[in-house]
């Protein structure tokens, strides 16, 4: 076996570390929500990193673990449902398989819905891998009175099958001890399929097998395909894969047959032949299951049906969500601001503490200032707010209740030409826009990915809310906070619609598993928790101290009342505000949630209604709340869409702030003349 | 089949039946061209159809001969040998038989797409007539058999599936494009599979179980998929077997 690491161009993806001696590489793959993530995490503990895989936006996480003293090497693969080369996921998993990275694939399924769930482990069997079947969530199954024969799945499938019950760990130590005997042969070939599908598929095969045996054409033939069965090439060139037909177009004629095996079995049954072959998967599976799998109780409607008749009514549903989206915010803030207000006292002594330690006052001014400050206010801001919104959102996602949400609002994310799916991200925005737009990658095309990512760049996070409501909310009213949000709903909607009309592709719509909803276990929560919050420790923290470095070096150097005083003419007449907050503005893209503390330091008084209007205050809480996103932002926009996107976003928004904030000073202006 | 010339001089405005006016022909000379030629066959064939011998004054009661020279066209379907006259009745030789009825296959095609796109039945039939000239038979043939099988699953009671009620479906059609139907076909709603309407939403999604599972389809993805209600588990109709 090859090292998976250096034997193709994915060594990049891990190069950022893990044990290098591992012995044998297990993939875990499978439907999206059957536990993968769970197994993982059970496997590896914290010993695990994640890295990209090169040029595509998917994540692939890597751990290695002990067992009974062997190293093994795990990796997760992004969730699917096929094989085909449609999205980037399934053309990275499908890579990774076909080019023998793993020496054993397990392959996660949930056996609540084992039907579909073996439409992927057929593909799987025809690749040939050697494989395992997971039956996870066997403590669901049983609740809902189902009782699977893992004996006639394995018999069936000609793989083993070992059930586990991965959120209590129940069953993992024997799928690893089981996966381990695999790794030594690679199975025969899968389930048969219908007769004409068969023949079809010997004809391709035979075909590619004389151009590879026939030297003159042998060589259109890639070395990365060797390992592969010449039936999973046969299927994919019927299916009339572009990927595969791609990479054999040299290999002789063989692209050609099969288009003509193609049509002749597209001319028997009047649809095309990857609807055909798909259908005869499902048949497949469908007998599988139905003979492994057998209903012990018959119950009525389960409580999750019931709820579900309630969650997504047409009416009800939506108070449901209202209830949600309120309870939801409420405890983050309550919590948030609880825990905010703790810290903060914390280190303030700390801080008194620290510099009645008589260092030299040059030295102390620039550790406290420049770096401690910044790593603290990076605490402050991701663990209180952070903490409550991830273990929220875990829940919501383990619970399948944000599946709902995408279903309900889905009409509505329509519009902007995004589908349900979208109003995660964009929700996720009023909580912290980094993970908004990390989490846009849970839609599948590019152009999805980066009209939701730039919408949920211009809701108002929660630092951004912070200077919304402690300026606006606190000094002008309730109503005028309100009002902003308001604004700000619609100028999303317009930029979305923009964004809709002229980027090119167009709008496909949702097509999305609902989730059985069911009571998440919460050490799962807790763990996924830990992880998000690693991420983003890792990921933004750095970006949170350079830039609290660069903000003391240049107010060190006094380089910022220039600056202010050269801009006073169009801070003061074109948006109305005092010269000294632009100081504040400019200091907000590097951190926006000190906005409101800098404004503070610039005015010298945190009694905001003292020293500005109403007017002044709501201009700059509209220009906080739509002007770049901060550095961070910038910095996954970067990472998720590249550099030329995340400059072009970020200065639009600049502008569209900008101009929204003279103009809403100039209306101002001319009512309060009016009245 | 170019006709040779023959002079003739009508005016002639009529208003079509879709409302327009047209001025056919205004003291022009008049040639008899393919589509008069190909029209009397049709004519004459659908006489035969009807059992009946058409005569000269039948023809030119016809309305799709209408402003036609019929007189004219008749001598030179005689001259060309694709009718024969005798006394007063005209009647197709074989040859004008085979292209009578080709032309008259094309018409009803055509008449029957424009009639299911919705088009009023006379102005169904006039742009029938016009299109009857142009088309090719082997694509009439085709789209023929198309036609029937999709009227047949309209008869069966096929809807898109966002009309669709809660109850048991096979898919009948996937009108989409090819990426949503591979991914559609992965998540295991190919054409003829089964699949449960749990719920809509108004103008928003509908929750299907397919294969045991449950999906949610955007509105626009459930217009573009054609449900046929499923009578029983038994019979698996294929719309296309
Ligand atoms: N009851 C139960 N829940 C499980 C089991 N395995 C995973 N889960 C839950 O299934 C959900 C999805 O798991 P996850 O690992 O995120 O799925 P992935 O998308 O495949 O990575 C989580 O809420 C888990 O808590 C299991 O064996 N039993």
């Amino acid at each position: 076996m090859k090292d998976p690491l250096t034997a193709t161009a994915a060594g990049g993806a891990f190069a950022n570390g893990g044990p290098a001696a591992a012995e044998t590489t297990f993939a875990l793959v499978g439907n999206a929500n059957v536990g993968k993530s769970v197994i993982f995490n059970a496997l590896t503990g914290m010993n695990q990193t994640i890295g990209n895989w090169p040029g595509k936006t998917v994540e692939l996480a890597q751990g290695a673990f002990l067992f009974r003293g062997k190293r093994l090497r795990v990796i997760d693969l992004p969730g699917i449902y096929s094989l085909s080369a449609y999205s980037q996921e399934e053309l990275v998993a499908r890579d990774f398989l076909a080019g023998r990275m793993a020496d054993v694939v397990i392959d996660v399924v949930d056996s609540t819905v084992l039907e579909r769930n073996l439409y992927l482990a057929l593909q799987l069997r025809e690749l040939q891998v050697p494989l395992v079947l997971a039956l996870n969530l066997t403590d669901l199954a049983s609740k809902e009175g189902l009782e699977i024969d893992a004996d006639v799945l394995s018999m069936e499938l000609g793989v083993p099958v070992v059930k586990t019950a991965a959120a209590s760990g129940k069953g993992l130590e024997e799928l690893v001890a089981v996966a381990l005997t695999c790794s030594l042969g690679r199975p025969g070939p899968g389930p048969r399929y219908g007769r004409e599908v068969e023949e079809a598929v010997l004809q391709v095969e035979e075909a590619l097998a004389a151009a590879i045996a026939d030297p003159v054409t042998a060589s259109g033939f890639p070395d990365e395909y060797a390992g592969v069965p010449t039936r999973f090439i046969a299927i994919k060139l019927l299916e009339g894969d572009e990927e595969m037909e791609h990479q054999l177009t040299s290999l002789g004629d063989v692209v050609q047959i099969a288009h003509t095996v193609a049509g002749k079995l597209e001319a028997v049954h009047g649809h095309d032949a990857a609807g055909v072959i798909a259908s005869e998967r499902y048949a497949v599976a469908g007998r599988i299951s139905a003979e492994a799998v057998r209903r012990v109780d018959v119950t009525g409607r389960s409580t999750g049906e019931r709820l579900d008749s309630f969650l997504l009514h047409k009416v009800l549903g939506w108070f449901a969500l209202a209830v949600a989206l309120f309870a939801m915010f409420g405890i983050i803030f309550i919590v948030g601001d609880k825990f905010a207000g703790l810290l903060e006292e914390l280190f303030e002594w700390w801080e008194e503490a620290f510099f009645a330690l008589g260092l030299h006052p040059g030295w102390s001014d620039f550790l406290w200032r420049g770096i401690v400050h910044g790593v603290l206010a990076g605490v402050s801001i991701a663990l209180p707010y952070l903490v409550p919104f991830y273990l929220i959102l875990s829940f919501l996602e383990n619970s399948g209740y944000l599946a709902r949400m995408a279903f309900l609002t889905d009409s509505i994310m329509h519009r902007l030409g995004l589908h349900g799916k979208a109003f995660i991200p964009i929700f996720l925005g009023y909580g912290c826009t980094v993970p908004a737009v990390l989490g846009t990658r849970i839609m599948e095309r590019d152009r999805d990915r980066l009209i939701a990512g730039i919408l949920a760049t211009l809701i108002p996070c929660s630092a951004r809310t912070v200077v919304i409501l402690g300026l606006v909310g606190a000094f002008v009213g309730f109503w005028a906070a309100i009002s902003l949000y308001i604004i700000n709903l619609i100028i999303v909607f317009i930029v979305g619609r923009i964004l809709n009309k002229y980027l090119p592709g167009d709008n496909v719509g949702l097509i999305m598993e609902m989730p059985k909803l069911r009571t998440p276990a919460w050490r799962v929560s807790l763990k996924q928790t830990w992880f998000r919050l690693k991420d983003f420790v890792i990921f933004a923290f750095p970006i949170i101290v350079a830039g609290s470095l660069v903000l003391w070096g240049l107010e060190r150097l006094g380089w910022l009342d220039p600056v202010a005083s050269a801009l006073a003419p169009f801070t003061e007449t074109v948006l109305g505000l005092p010269a000294v907050t632009l100081i504040v503005l400019v200091f907000g893209v590097l951190r926006k949630e000190l906005a409101l503390i800098m404004l503070a330091t610039v005015l010298g008084t945190t009694n905001f209604g003292l020293v500005l209007s109403a007017r002044e205050m709501f201009v700059f809480a509209l220009i906080v709340m739509l002007y770049v996103p901060c550095v961070s932002t910038i910095a996954v926009m970067r990472r998720e869409y590249g550099a030329k996107i995340a400059a072009l976003v970020s200065a639009g928004e600049v502008v569209v702030a900008l101009a929204l904030g003279a103009l809403v000073n100039w209306i101002w202006n001319l009512v309060a003349a009016i009245v | 089949m170019k006709a040779h010339t023959l002079s003739y001089r009508v005016t002639l405005t009529r208003i079509s039946t879709c409302g327009r006016i047209e001025t056919l022909m205004q003291d022009e000379t008049r040639d008899i061209c393919r589509e008069d030629c190909e029209e009397a066959m049709e004519a004459l064939y659908r006489f035969e159809r009807d059992g009946r011998t058409a005569t000269l004054s039948d023809l030119m009661q016809e309305p799709d001969l209408d402003g036609r020279p019929v007189a004219d066209i008749v001598m030179e379907l005689a001259l060309n040998g694709q009718v024969e006259l005798s006394g007063d009745s005209v009647s197709l030789t074989p040859r004008g038989r085979d292209i009578g009825h080709r032309i008259y296959s094309r018409h009803i095609l055509a008449e029957r797409l424009l009639r299911a796109l919705g088009l009023r039945e006379s102005c169904a039939h006039e742009e029938a007539c016009r299109m009857e000239h142009i088309l090719d038979d082997e694509a009439v043939a085709e789209a023929t058999k198309r036609l029937d099988r999709f009227e047949t699953m309209l008869d069966s009671g096929v809807q898109r599936l966002a009309d669709a009620s809660p109850g048991e479906y096979h898919v009948a059609f996937l009108a989409t494009g090819r990426t949503q139907r591979r991914r559609l076909e992965d998540m295991g709603i190919g054409q003829g599979a089964q699949l449960r309407v749990w719920r809509k939403q108004p103008r928003g999604p509908v929750e299907v179980e397919a294969h045991g599972a449950r999906l949610a389809l955007g509105r626009g993805v459930a217009t573009k998929i054609l449900v046929a209600p499923h009578l029983n588990s038994n019979s698996d109709t294929q719309l296309d077997s």
